[in-house]
């Protein structure tokens, strides 16, 4: 009986175009990305590379870049990686063709969008989660459709058991899902412009608990299944430890959904998020090593391939670089190591170590993987491939070694205090020209690194160039019921075997930590003082706010004073959670390439800002900030700020009637008294009233002027207390 | 309700809910893929990717 079972056998072609189709747009907007990077390096480096075109700005090439590094590189060669082998796993071609071409082009529109709006300004202000709600509905939709196709292929499939890397494509499509969906709740004020109904504190863990999980579920846990299917194929040995793979996807994705308050250390987030954001960080360290050593394992008795052959060169330097990574990020986000860390170019470092080692090497490996066989030729040239891997690896090399010696140099000059209890460095433009030679490096190691890639296309054409004419689908028979025996499964093996089940699983998994993390904050009158509560903004400041948003500043500067000394002594008191309650988004920011904003109002005249925005360096010759010129010709659109404000009101801020129905012209008004104010200091520009620079002042010089905090400046006594 | 409810819940006692809650299921997921009698089912399931564009027909 069981003999005349496995005799039938049934063809199957599967659908190699659309996988082909992933791996080109990877390779074509990995170009994008990594000519992005290099720019925004160059930009750093040295500000006129900004060109003064507001279109390629730092504050927003930079969005472009990770998004397009993100969502357009990575993306694509998850999905080539996971349409390739899920199909190949399950024995059985993807599940509607249709739905296969709609994903492809409904992303590469989704990634065409961005490009476009990005640089045009349109942002919502939260990091890996700039575009605006209509684009934000297309990834949704589009998710969807990916979704539907996955799952309707593992339904079809003509073999039994679900092998280990699809546990991780399944967590992660359930998981994106949720956390861009959660994040993306945003109210619409027009077109292109949303207000999410997160604020403050809220948004800041919903915001990180996305962004850190981001880095998680899109860009690890398809690459760990990646890294399960691939390396084993690539040195043609099974992984190393199946149970070790078990205990590694359960372990990682219940684990990984808690750490994201690790990015809001020391900040006025309550501390009993922050530990535990802070110990379960450390405890992704298990599950993190155990699957590399299962990777790197795998290699076992086959260890010349790395010699020999490029592919497991890539393959095994990416989990290399895995493992760097997440030991590096527990160690980030120890409290007194973060101390040190955070906001400084070691988190930079931190992040291109995982995304140029990890996703790129791991791409690259696919990619060399799949083009010949895809194509049914032989790679053009092994050599080159391998001056691609060394040329690479020396250009991350020196990007991760530029950006720990800058990031630990920033972090310490930013809390040296002397004995009288000073800050040694107390001009931050002071930390910045130390690490200038810094970005230099970084600059030549993304150069190198874009070399290599170039070196791969020429490769890759040349392959493609060689490839026979006759180009067709990969065609196998199979059995009928391969995995299919007569002895009823039992324990994890009947479980992977109901796809149903094993998801809502996965989903329970995430959804533990995320609603553990997120649901008590919501009730955020629990951390509000009502003492403490701050006046919303005025209009004129909310439309600066919305251009500060726009011109990407968070990027560069936070919003957040630590409970730090060094942090007291340079900014002022340590930001509390009021101050942000009615900040939609929250604006706390991640990185100090300048300093910190969260009380900058009232600290210079109106004159040094309108001054500054137009050329940085006539108030503070050294800053490696852009010129902002387009901000004194561009006019603020005072006739949207009443739906603005509606909007706002709708959302909780806490409005007046008058407010409502007056916010043009109470903006109009504020708007007239700062002009006039700059024109009798000697500015000479006619309708400078009307100008965005003006509204971008309003909103600087509000900043820490809410509540009763109002003009606060601590003293040295405030800090040693701390 | 709720945010009555909410309100007195003290997060501590949440964390430490969901530590011990993690170490459960870690404990449980250790038992059951260490079960006796699982590695041959493993060793079959880990060869999936080595045989996946094995045309059967040939072998006929």
């Amino acid at each position: 009986m069981e003999n005349q079972k496995s005799l039938q056998l049934e063809k199957v072609t599967y659908d190699d175009k659309i996988v082909k189709a992933f791996v080109l747009a990877m390779l074509t907007f990995a170009g994008v990305a990594f000519l992005a990077g290099l720019l925004a390096a160059l930009q750093l480096a040295y500000w006129p590379f900004n060109m003064n075109l507001e279109w390629i700005t730092f504050g927003r090439l930079r969005p472009l870049h990770t998004n397009a590094a993100i969502f357009a590189f990575a993306g694509n060669a998850v999905f080539a990686g996971v349409y390739y082998s899920t199909q190949r796993l399950c024995k059985t071609r993807l599940f509607n063709d249709t739905l296969s071409w709609l994903h492809f082009w409904g992303w590469q529109a989704i990634i065409l969008s961005a490009a476009i709006t990005l640089p045009l300004g349109y942002s919502q202000g939260k990091e890996y989660a700039e575009l605006e709600w209509p684009i934000d509905i297309a990834i949704a939709v589009i998710w969807v459709v990916f979704a539907v196709n996955f799952f309707g292929t593992l339904a079809k499939r003509k073999e039994k058991h679900i092998y280990v890397a699809i546990w991780f494509y399944i967590a992660t499509i359930l998981t994106v899902a949720m956390l861009h969906i959660v994040n993306s709740i945003e109210y619409p004020v027009s077109f292109m412009k949303s207000y999410p109904v997160w604020a403050g504190i809220q948004d800041a863990l919903v915001q990180w608990w996305y962004g850190h999980n981001a880095v998680a579920f899109f860009l690890t846990t398809p690459f760990l299944g990646l890294m399960y299917y691939f390396i084993p194929k690539a040195v043609n040995r099974p992984v190393y430890s199946y149970r070790l793979s078990i205990v590694h996807f359960w372990a990682l994705i219940f684990l990984y959904i808690w750490a994201g308050p690790h990015h809001l250390l020391n900040t006025a987030m309550p501390d009993w998020a922050q530990t535990l954001g802070m110990v379960f960080s450390v405890m992704l360290w298990a599950p993190s090593w155990g699957g590399m050593i299962n990777g790197l394992l795998t290699l076992r008795g086959v260890w010349h391939l790395i010699r020999t052959e490029p592919i497991v060169k890539f393959l095994v330097t990416a989990v290399t670089f895995y493992g760097m990574s997440t030991f590096e990020g527990p160690l980030l986000s120890i409290k007194s190591v973060n101390n040190l860390g955070h906001y400084t170019d070691w988190i930079i470092g931190h992040v291109h170590g995982g995304a140029l080692g990890w996703n790129g090497f791991m791409a690259f490996g696919m990619a060399y993987y799949l083009i010949p066989k895809l194509w049914r030729t032989e790679l053009h040239s092994k050599s080159l491939a391998n001056t691609h891997f060394w040329v690479a690896l020396l250009g991350i090399l020196l990007y991760y070694i530029s950006m720990w010696a800058s990031g630990i140099t920033q972090g310490l000059m930013w809390r040296a205090i002397d004995v009288q209890g000073n800050l040694v460095y107390p001009d931050f433009v002071e930390t910045v020209m130390k690490i200038v030679p810094l970005y230099w490096i970084r600059a030549l190691g993304g150069l190198l690194f874009l070399i290599g890639f170039l070196i791969m296309i020429y490769n890759v054409i040349k392959t493609i160039q060689g490839a026979p004419a006759n180009q067709y689908d990969t065609e196998v028979q199979v059995p009928v019921a391969v995995g299919h025996d007569t002895h009823p499964e039992k324990g994890h093996r009947k479980l992977e075997g109901l796809v149903t089940v094993f998801s809502v699983l996965s989903l329970i998994a995430v959804l533990v930590g995320s609603v553990i993390e997120i649901y008590p904050t919501l009730n955020l009158s629990k951390y509000v003082k009502e003492e403490n509560a701050v006046e919303p903004y005025t209009p004129l400041e909310l439309a600066g706010r919305d251009i500060y948003i726009a011109e990407g500043c968070y990027v560069c500067h936070s919003q957040m004073i630590r409970q730090l000394p060094g942090d007291v002594l340079r900014y002022g008191k340590a930001s509390t959670i009021e101050e942000s309650m009615y900040d939609h988004p929250f604006q706390w920011g991640s990185k100090r390439t300048g300093p910190d904003l969260a009380r900058t109002g009232k600290k210079y005249p109106d004159l040094w800002h309108y001054r500054h925005m137009i050329d940085p360096r006539a108030v503070t010759p050294k800053s490696i900030m852009p010129n902002y010129p387009w901000l004194a010709d561009k006019s603020t659109d005072f006739v949207g700020l009443r739906k603005k404000v509606a909007v706002m009101k709708a959302l909780g801020v806490p409005y007046d009637d008058n407010t409502l129905a007056q916010a043009d012209v109470m903006a109009e008004k504020q708007a007239k008294e700062i002009a006039e104010g700059l024109k009798a200091q000697g500015v000479t520009q006619d309708g400078l009233e009307r100008k965005q620079v003006v509204a971008l002042i309003a909103y600087l010089q509000s900043l820490g002027q809410k509540g009763k905090n109002k003009g606060v400046k601590d003293d040295k006594a405030v800090a040693s207390s701390l | 309700m709720t945010k009555q409810w909410l309100a007195h819940f003290n997060d501590t006692q949440l964390a430490l809910f969901g530590f011990l809650l993690f170490f459960a299921v870690f404990m449980a997921v250790l038992g059951w893929t260490f079960r006796m009698g699982a590695q041959r089912q493993y060793k079959k399931i880990s060869e999936l990717p080595l045989s996946d564009e094995k045309n059967y027909g040939e072998n006929l």
